[in-house]
């Protein structure tokens, strides 16, 4: 009997971080393009024209964050929706998150994937050129 | 006065014009790596790619009439333990056709292998002058032979020495060749510039463009062709517009070995309003990447 009630505890405890995380994400909407950055060959640095728009419900301060920096890419003041627009380069997924400017959750992220035409390890078997 | 020449594929691979000093160094650097990091064994090598593409391709040359239409375009290769199959069919300098081959031996910066290389595509010549016909008829020259291709970041440099015909009707035949090859990333663009000295032996040569006093007309003389080296430059352009298509464009020149352009029936061809006596080719085209 003990065991069922620990059991039913365990997956309560579980179960409300989750729903209270969706539903912090619906309130708040990133969209960024593209999506997908394709490179030539893996490992080389990408090169992307970003295009974010972000929505939130309620007025307030936010700030747009990329994994490719500490600092805010920008932050908006007493607002409820941003663009952002700028150049980037990166050998890895980009990630970009929205921020309260007071605190360091994050409420919405999205990322860029990166993507390449070839892989890295099958360039030392090619005899010449792959293209 | 009728002509027909077919040439299925005269270029093979190069390699040259580098400076052996960044050459070098780089390969001092890879060479400390070896000692951290094994060498990949043979099953992981296995792999390959294939690539298809279409596009529009424009080529002068003596051999046949100018070509000036869409084409299909085909490059690939596949290695399972040490066995490998290569197929070039356009839009590379290396449009040599299939070619068959064993990995033999592999450094961090060095592949070795024993391979194929058509090193001569097939001639046919039909010349009816002032009465007399000047025929020749010369299938391929398959030979077989060693081959090294160092990859050095974005350098690629490709020797080759074949010293036997798997299938000639003369002897003696003997192709070397040497290539380099660099690409430099502008943005996600990729530029490859490459330039290859294809050498044929005086055997090989003489085989295909001369002319014996019995097969001379009176404006096809005697001719005797010496060895010579063909050189080729080629720079490219690649944009991935998904990881797997490719749009690409090409520009290819080939000057060939004044024994070749010197034959009074390559003078001759390349005299053609539709042809010329060096060979020049573009291509514009979109490949899909298996």
């Amino acid at each position: 009997m003990s065991y069922l009630v620990l059991l039913i505890m365990g997956a309560s405890l579980g179960y409300a971080p989750l729903s209270f995380a969706k539903e912090e994400q619906t309130k708040y909407s990133l969209i960024i393009e593209p999506d997908q950055c394709v490179a030539m060959r893996q490992g080389q640095l990408c090169y992307v024209d970003v295009k974010i728009n972000w929505r939130a419900q309620h007025l307030g301060n936010y700030c747009l964050f990329s994994s490719l920096q500490p600092n805010a890419l920008r932050c908006w003041t007493n607002v409820k929706s941003g663009k952002f627009q700028r150049d980037m380069s990166a050998d890895e997924n980009i990630l970009f998150s929205l921020r309260k400017q007071e605190n360091k959750d994050d409420l919405i992220i999205k990322e860029i994937e990166m993507a390449w035409v070839y892989d890295k390890n099958t360039r030392k078997n090619i005899s010449w050129r792959m293209f | 006065m009728k002509i027909h020449m077919k040439k299925t594929i005269q270029q093979l691979s190069l390699c040259l014009l580098i400076s052996l000093s960044a050459i070098n160094s780089n390969h001092l650097f890879a060479e400390e790596a070896i000692h951290e990091a094994p060498m990949p064994a043979q099953e992981d090598r296995n792999g390959g790619f294939l690539k298809l593409g279409y596009g529009y391709k424009i080529e002068v040359s003596p051999y046949e009439s100018e070509v000036n239409h869409f084409s299909m375009f085909l490059n690939g290769r596949y290695q399972w333990h040490g066995l490998f199959v290569e197929a070039s069919y356009g839009a590379n300098e290396r449009n040599e056709g299939l070619s068959i081959g064993y990995n033999l031996y592999n450094t961090a910066d060095w592949n070795f292998d024993v391979s194929t290389i058509n090193a001569h595509g097939e001639i046919n010549v039909e010349i009816i002058d002032t009465g007399k016909t000047l025929s020749q008829h010369f299938d391929n020259t398959d030979m077989i032979g060693l081959r090294a291709t160092g990859n050095f970041d974005q350098t690629t440099i490709q020797f080759m020495l074949a010293p036997y015909a798997m299938s000639s009707d003369y002897d003696d035949a003997f192709y070397a060749s040497m290539w380099l090859g660099r690409s430099w990333q502008v943005k996600n663009w990729e530029l490859h510039g490459s330039i290859g000295l294809e050498y044929r032996s005086q055997e090989m040569l003489d085989h295909y463009y001369g002319i014996s006093a019995e097969e001379a007309t009176e404006h096809f003389g005697p001719y005797e062709a010496d060895a010579g080296i063909d050189v080729t430059a080629q720079i490219s352009a690649s944009y991935p517009i998904s990881a797997n298509i490719l749009f690409e464009s090409y520009f290819k020149y080939t000057d060939f070995a004044s024994s070749i352009s010197n034959s009074p029936v390559m003078k001759f061809a390349g005299s053609f309003g539709d042809r010329a006596e060096e060979r020049t080719e573009v291509g514009v085209l979109v490949s899909y990447v298996f």
